[in-house]
């Protein structure tokens, strides 16, 4: 199997401001948002992240996706290391996550052409993207409306089409389905379907598990910044659910009863 | 690779026109103020600076010597001629302060006589003097004292010498100008021109930088441009440049706002009017020295808009630069015109308002302005330079 994410000793840490280190309750200014990760992601495998809230998902995506850096260790995206070449690794990364948003002055139509435009794509290569994936999202209707004005299932369709404007090997999805409502988070998990099937590789943070169970080849557990747990799901769910495996884990090291 | 900087650019600019509010506050609104605020100040630069062909000047004497009231009678003089006596002094210097009357001139009694008999060579006691009094902000006063003293000027070199006009005396110096401090307000628009026009430059990239940068932190849109293989470098040019655009346009709005404004209360109706006193270099250094000058308001404001966590926060640290640049902008005014060595054209926004008062005065340095220039370009590139370095730390978007 070919490794197309090599994540190796990652770890990140953050320094807090008075206010920060008081409302998390901790003896140091520094946080630890990420400690030694590592965990690896094979050709056309979609690769789970579980963990409850400030475990540190986001924060491993970002340096996976090369917006911040990690303070050690070193991860390989598709042959390429977020250290030595991150505008490489850019290049082949789709990133998704509700914080990153669509400039609401722009129609969608604009938007994929610029953002084609950053990626370098020729005008010809962005006009077949724009067809199909316009197509596939059924954008056509609202594609000269500006973002402003659509709803929150149109531009969350946008939205993706445009993540993935480059046709990206790899695409990574913090919370995907996070504050969204139903209909809107159909269509994120249609695409994730429809993307799987095309074979690509998905790097993908959730809270809920059915999400996982149902589209994940492999998980890793993080709590407080640690993979607890990293197999694959058949692996990790052959006898308890996946639920059942999470809360246990949880309960282990954070020694709380829940 | 397609060029970015060039991307987005284009998309600042489109941001920005196809914002109508933002549009017109930033671009159409300062033209509008400055038009209006010109065209007043043109109705009273309009008073300073033409004399109607059949104005006659009111020129009040002390002892006038036949001989000199020979010379100024000539008809196409238009002078019209009052002999006072020593009493009257002080009313007619009321009137010329007041701008009400245009020129008094004071002879010692006898002047004729007394020249007749002084000897330069050999005179123990000083020449006959003559006073004239005149007010410098009203047009027609300043007139009739260039041509009394233009003829009398003659008169002197033709009598070899034989008398002296306004030495300096114990009681008023060399000053025999009756303008009052409120006249001298003309006179400054030279100076205060600059300061406003560096201000709108200022104020048209304050209100886009803060919005452009901060803003698009904020709403969460910075981020999707980072994770495209653009270069950091790249998009803060392209930021830097299409915001520029729009601060320049303002800047050119304002400036014609202006240049309309007080050429139409002068009576010059086309604009084509300015080339009668500029030439083509003048011009070029004006918009050499703003299209700098821009570069760099445009420049520091977009990296401190990049440190701030939101519009507010970068319209806040905007304001301390703003009171800065107006004060420096003023810069021509500590120095009571402009220097004529290089060291000051290094400041910046004071080699800006420098060279803008220098240029609008007839005063060019063509090498000094030219370093003003160099030296915001450089400026503007390093700030550039540093706020791709901010782009490429992780502070900028996700801090918390
Ligand atoms: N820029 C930052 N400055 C300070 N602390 C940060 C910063 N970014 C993240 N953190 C902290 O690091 C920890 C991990 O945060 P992270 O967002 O990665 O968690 P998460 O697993 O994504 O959580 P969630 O499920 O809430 O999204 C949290 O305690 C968070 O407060
Ligand atoms: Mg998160």
């Amino acid at each position: 199997m070919k490794e197309i994410l090599d994540v190796k000793n990652l770890s990140k840490t953050f320094k807090l401001s008075k206010k920060q280190q008081k409302l998390k309750r901790l003896d140091k200014p520094i946080l630890t948002a990420v400690d030694n990760v590592s965990f690896k992601s094979y050709e056309g495998e979609v690769f789970g992240l579980l963990g409850p809230n400030g475990a540190g998902k986001t924060t491993i995506m970002r340096m996976i996706a090369t917006l911040i850096n990690p303070i050690s260790g070193d991860a390989i995206v598709d042959g390429f290391s977020i250290k030595k070449d991150p505008r490489e690794v850019r290049r082949r990364i789709g990133f998704l996550t509700n914080e990153l948003k669509l400039d609401d002055f722009f129609t969608p139509n604009y938007l994929f052409e610029y953002f084609a435009d950053l990626h370098g794509l020729s005008k010809s290569t962005m006009a077949v993207r724009k067809e199909e994936l316009f197509a596939t999202f059924g954008i056509n209707d609202f594609a000269e409306v500006k973002v402003a004005n659509l709803s929150q299932g149109m531009r969350q369709k946008a939205s993706l089409a445009i993540s993935i404007v480059h046709n990206p090997n790899i695409i990574i999805f913090d919370e995907p389905t996070n504050g969204l409502d139903v209909i809107t988070s159909k269509v994120v998990v249609d695409f994730l379907v429809r993307l799987k099937k095309e074979g690509k590789n998905i790097i993908l943070s959730t809270h809920i598990f059915g999400l996982l169970e149902n589209l994940c080849d492999r998980v890793g557990i993080i709590i407080d910044g640690k993979m607890v747990a990293c197999d694959t799901i058949a692996a990790v769910i052959a006898e308890k659910t996946l639920e059942e495996i999470f809360f246990d884990l949880y309960a282990q090291t954070t020694k709380e009863a829940i | 690779m397609k060029n970015n900087v060039l991307t987005v650019m284009k998309k600042e600019c489109r941001r920005i026109f196809n914002d109508r509010n933002l549009f017109f506050t930033t671009v159409l609104l300062p033209g509008l103020i400055m038009f209006v605020m010109y065209w007043f100040m043109g109705n009273f630069m309009g008073d300073l600076f033409s004399v109607d062909e059949e104005y006659i000047y009111q020129v009040h004497a002390v002892n006038m010597p036949s001989s000199v009231a020979g010379l100024l009678s000539a008809d196409e003089l238009g002078m019209d001629i009052h002999n006072i006596s020593y009493d009257q002094i002080d009313e007619i210097k009321q009137q010329i302060s007041d701008r009400e009357t245009d020129l008094l001139i004071i002879f010692p009694a006898n002047f004729d006589e007394l020249v007749a008999t002084f000897d330069p060579h050999t005179a123990t006691s000083p020449a006959p003097n003559i006073e004239l009094w005149h007010n410098f902000t009203r047009t027609e006063s300043n007139e009739a004292n260039g041509i009394v003293m233009a003829i009398l000027n003659s008169y002197h070199h033709a009598l070899t010498h034989r008398f002296t006009i306004n030495l300096p005396t114990d009681d008023y110096g060399g000053n025999f100008n009756l303008a009052t401090d409120a006249d001298m307000f003309g006179m400054i628009i030279g100076i205060v021109v600059p300061m406003l026009f560096i201000l709108m430059i200022f104020t048209g990239a304050q209100a886009l930088a803060p919005e452009s940068i901060a803003g698009e932190k904020e709403r969460g849109t910075l981020g999707s441009i980072l994770v495209t293989p653009a270069r950091r470098r790249d998009i803060a040019l392209g930021k830097i440049l299409g915001i520029s655009v729009f601060a320049l346009m303002s800047g050119a709005v304002s400036m014609f706002g202006a240049l309309f404004g007080m050429l139409s209360m002068m009576g010059m109706e086309s604009g084509g009017g300015i080339f009668e006193f500029y030439t083509f270099t003048d011009i070029a250094l004006l918009l050499l020295v703003t299209l700098s000058t821009t570069l760099v308001f445009v420049s520091v404001l977009s990296l401190l808009s990049a440190y701030a966590k939101s519009v507010k926060q970068a319209t806040g640290y905007s304001m301390p630069i703003m009171i800065i640049v107006m004060i420096v902008a003023l810069g021509g005014m500590f120095f009571g015109g402009v220097p004529d060595g290089i060291a000051l054209f290094f400041v910046p926004v004071l080699n800006s308002s420098l060279s803008i008062t220098a240029i609008f005065s007839f005063d060019v340095n063509v090498i000094n302005i030219l370093t003003a220039v160099a030296t915001n370009l450089a400026i503007a590139t390093l700030v550039t330079f540093l706020m791709a370095r901010l782009f490429n730390s992780e502070r900028i978007v996700f801090d918390k």
